[in-house]
């Protein structure tokens, strides 16, 4: 296993995006998502597909910690996405756990190829539960789906099964073939939102307040939650 | 894969306070340093738009007659204090605060209950800051530092001696961090007076450097909260300060050893930086305290950035948290943290009044004068005719349109005029300045109104320019009261990013409230990063008499701040002694881009002993024409216990001990450039 510093997969342009997004002083809200889970789930390629829409297949492990922006859109606001990309391996275990505290949205990843992957999600979520805020959100992503059925050891039932009983969403998603991925970060971005919005009910003496119009309603999918802009 | 589960107790989240890296290769290491500073940046960025959002709730506050008692008169908005008896202006109440409000001062909210504008904001100034998220936080979590901080005080205290301590942009970010800290225990009385300028004043706070050096180990909170009363006495240790130029150096690690080699200074050595082990031994006797106020420095920045955003709302818990981090990280560091902790912007506000007080033939005139001359004209439109009372008065509201004609490419600023403007003296004749920002050549102004604080201006200024270009400036008005025989004051300004406007068909004037200065613009200007310069500096002592010479090379710079259209500068080094003005050198004008190369080499001949010196590096932009050179930024490399004017950063102090005590050794590094020397 290699250990490269400053592995660049993104094409230049894509980097001048990813530039231009960070110095985008122009939005409304910032959130820090964090992706966790086993090493080689594909974390990073994740994130990369979803930053850059760029994927490789060569392996390179990630260093620590990482992180890319993104800026998207929501229901006329702007949103500034600092996604954390962490390192799965045991060794950084220390780095990784200390940036729990900060975010507001976490995806947990295993590979359908990988057994011990999906065992570990268990761990993983009480590692969330020990060193996050109760309220941040999780959505459990399967990655890898775009394999054949002969290597696939985890059924989407068994994950979908899995998340209901730890209360997470679930995905299965492929960096590789694009499946899902907007989808899980967008849907990820409704949940905080919706947990923003709550935190925002005024008084609760207020008695005649209509619960009615919450910022994410017919929205609830996540299917037109965000545009990439 | 295994974990090693972890109950959620105390003992486990102190142990990350500990977080121990020191397995990873140099390569790792140097990767995360990467990702960490571009969180800085990242970070800085955020922390100016959160600040310029706590500005706009102060102004809306501040505008607003809320009262904890609801006594107001039955007709009248308890918010603006219109008349609510016209049918036309209805009143309310706020479903949040029960002020009675009237229609304009009602907004509704997310849920569709009508509330009042400052509850409106209040509310959203939560979620845009995402304080709604971090103020909910288990109480447990919330002392501890984020992973960034830890991170950075584990590669702090990983780094060896003998490579570079990684460096992040210490001024800038150390300036603004370490200010936020002084913002939050100064809090404590602000809010208990029941003050909503908290933020203003704090903004306004001088610069507790010099205060540093009046009570050199006292670094309590105490001391801090005494820096708002010693701005009077500081001003005037200022000026004393420059007077005394020999202070008796105490720092008993920096007595000087008599030197066996004489210093190399072969041109072959200037482009190798040292790497010798005994520079290195040398220049380590001074890093560990560095480090130690470096990882001091960030720590508060967790203790108090999510404090520092809720004006209001609470402020128990984090009086506490500020008060454990002091005792915890004990009195020096305390003291670390102030002697740094305002941008340098104060001091030039500082030092410029004072200097607007002192007589003609004041010991300090004649370096100020020098320094204020060589300043860009623009700025000190800005900042030097102002007095800090104005400052804090200005406001009042202008009314105007913006318009663009695509056809000629013009932008159409109509400028109706002003009301409440707020002017001290007699006559005020007002008037309006326009910049497109960051060209500061594109100054345009507007005739005086007489004897008016409600001038009509109906006046056009127009600016050709395309949209494309037009989306990366800023629109600056300010307004100033234009004085026959003193100095034009200023009396209130605001910031239009054409990115963010809203263009609309046909164009109606509006009200628009203007700002005191040092709300926003102070900010922008004294905490924005500048850039960098990569130096190196050798002291090469006397072979027999004298006092031995400075050599400085000026490798180059990276990331200056465009000054020209298309986002570049002509820009080009002053390298001089410091004190006075001897042996001031310059290297050629490099034309365009922003990461300018030299590679130059200085020799300046020391007119008295290399502790007492110092040199100063400032780079500057060459106009065309007959336009004076415009400061991009600069550096002043001296010893804190002679510093003259204002005093140095932490890392140029560093950087200048290092050089005086490793004589005859290159050493090199990366500086970061200030705003204003």
């Amino acid at each position: 296993m290699k250990h490269e510093a400053g592995v660049e997969m993104a094409n230049s342009s894509s980097v001048q995006q990813q530039q231009k997004d960070a110095a985008d002083q122009n939005f409304d809200f910032m959130f820090k998502l964090l992706i966790i889970g086993n090493s080689s789930v594909g974390k990073t390629s994740f994130l990369f597909r979803y930053a850059d829409d760029s994927f490789t297949s060569a392996f390179v492990s990630t260093v620590g910690i990482d992180f890319k922006v993104k800026t998207v859109c929501r229901q006329d606001k702007r949103l500034k996405l600092q996604i954390w990309d962490t390192a799965g391996q045991e060794r950084y275990r220390t780095i990784t756990t200390a940036y729990y505290r900060g975010a507001m949205g976490f995806i947990l990843m295993y590979d359908i190829t990988n057994q011990d992957s999906f065992n570990s999600v268990h761990d993983w979520s009480t590692q969330i539960k020990t060193y996050s805020w109760d309220n941040a959100q999780v959505i459990m992503v399967g990655n890898k789906c775009d394999m054949n059925d002969e290597d696939r050891t985890v059924e989407t039932e068994q994950g979908q099964k899995l998340a209901d009983q730890l209360g997470f969403e679930f995905f299965e998603a492929s960096a590789k073939d694009n499946i899902n991925v907007t989808e899980v970060f967008e849907k990820l971005v409704d949940l905080i939102c919706d947990k923003m919005s709550e935190s925002q009910d005024f008084d609760p003496n207020i008695g005649n307040a209509s619960k009615g119009t919450r910022l994410t309603d017919g929205n609830a999918d996540g299917g037109s939650g965000g545009c990439a802009c | 894969m295994k974990f090693m589960m972890t109950n959620r107790n105390k003992d486990d989240i102190d142990s990350w306070a500990n977080m121990e890296i020191g397995f990873l290769t140099e390569t790792e290491r140097d990767f995360i340093v990467n990702v960490l500073k571009r969180d800085e940046k990242l970070k800085l960025l955020e922390q100016k738009r959160i600040i310029n959002l706590k500005c706009e709730l102060r102004d809306v506050r501040r505008r607003g007659a809320k009262r904890a008692d609801l006594t107001y008169s039955s007709h009248v908005c308890e918010r603006c204090n219109a008349s609510t008896k016209h049918l036309k202006n209805k009143s309310v109440r706020c479903q949040v605060c029960r002020h009675k409000i009237c229609d304009n001062c009602q907004r509704s909210s997310f849920e569709g209950i009508s509330i009042c504008i400052v509850c409106y904001k209040e509310s959203s100034i939560k979620t845009k800051t995402g304080e709604w998220f971090y103020d909910a936080m288990r109480a447990e979590l919330k002392p501890m530092a984020d992973g960034c901080t830890l991170l950075k005080q584990a590669v702090i205290r990983t780094s060896k001696p003998n490579s570079p301590t990684p460096k992040f942009h210490t001024p800038e970010i150390l300036c603004t961090q370490a200010s936020s800290s002084s913002h939050s225990s100064q809090r404590q009385e602000l809010i208990s007076c029941g003050s909503m300028e908290s933020l203003s004043s704090s903004l306004e706070t001088p610069s507790p450097q010099k205060v540093g050096n009046l009570f050199p180990e006292t670094g309590s909170i105490e001391s801090l909260r005494s820096l708002r009363y010693m701005s009077n006495r500081e001003s005037y240790f200022s000026d004393s300060d420059h007077s005394v130029t020999s202070l008796p150096i105490t720092k008993g690690h920096r007595a000087r050893t008599s030197l066996s080699h004489s210093p190399q200074s072969s041109p072959s050595l200037f482009d190798t930086s040292l790497s010798k082990p005994e520079a290195s031994s040398l220049a380590h006797q001074s890093i560990p305290s560095d480090d130690f106020s470096r990882a001091s420095a960030y720590f508060p920045d967790h203790s108090t950035t999510h404090d520092n955003e809720s004006l209001g709302s609470r402020h128990k818990g984090q009086s506490t948290v500020k008060k454990k981090f002091l005792a915890a990280s004990g009195k020096l560091q305390a003291h670390r943290i102030l002697s740094r902790s305002v941008p340098s912007l104060v001091n030039f506000n500082e030092s410029e009044s004072s200097q607007d007080k002192s007589t003609p033939g004041s010991a300090k005139t004649k370096f100020a004068k020098k320094h204020k001359n060589s300043l860009s004209v623009s700025s000190m439109e800005m900042f030097g005719k102002i007095i800090p009372e104005e400052v804090a008065r200005s406001t009042g509201e202008i009314k105007f349109s913006l318009d663009f004609e695509y056809k000629t490419n013009t932008l159409v600023i109509f400028i109706a005029g002003c009301r409440n403007l707020i002017y001290v003296g007699k006559h005020c004749e007002p008037y309006v300045k326009c910049y497109l920002l960051p060209d500061r050549t594109t100054k345009k102004k507007t005739s005086a109104r007489k004897n008016t604080t409600f001038p009509i201006f109906d006046q056009e200024i127009k600016y050709s320019v395309t949209m494309d270009e037009l989306c990366n400036r800023v629109l600056e008005m300010s307004v100033w009261n234009a004085a026959t025989f003193s100095r034009n004051s200023f009396l209130g300004h605001l910031q239009i990013p054409f990115n963010t406007w809203k263009w609309t068909p046909q164009s109606v004037a509006h009200w628009y409230p203007l700002k005191a200065l040092s709300s926003v613009n102070s900010l922008h200007t004294s905490s924005t990063y500048k850039g960098d310069i990569l130096i190196a500096v050798c002291y090469e002592a006397p072979k027999t008499q004298g006092f031995g010479d400075v050599h400085v090379m000026v490798k180059h710079a990276k990331n200056l701040i465009p000054v020209l259209p298309n986002g570049t500068v002509n820009a080009y080094v002053k390298v001089s002694l410091l004190p006075g003005k001897e042996s001031r050198k310059k290297t050629v004008v490099v034309e365009g881009g922003n990461d300018p190369v030299w590679n130059v080499t200085f020799r300046l001949p020391l007119n008295r002993k290399v502790e007492q010196s110092g040199v100063q590096v400032t780079v500057w932009h060459k106009s065309s024409g007959t336009k004076p050179p415009e400061l991009l930024g600069g550096i002043r490399l001296v010893s804190k216990l002679v510093a003259y004017m204002t005093s140095p950063t932490a890392e140029e102090e560093l950087f200048w001990n290092q050089v005086c005590d490793s004589p005859g050794l290159w050493i090199d590094k990366s500086v970061g450039l200030r705003a204003l020397l």
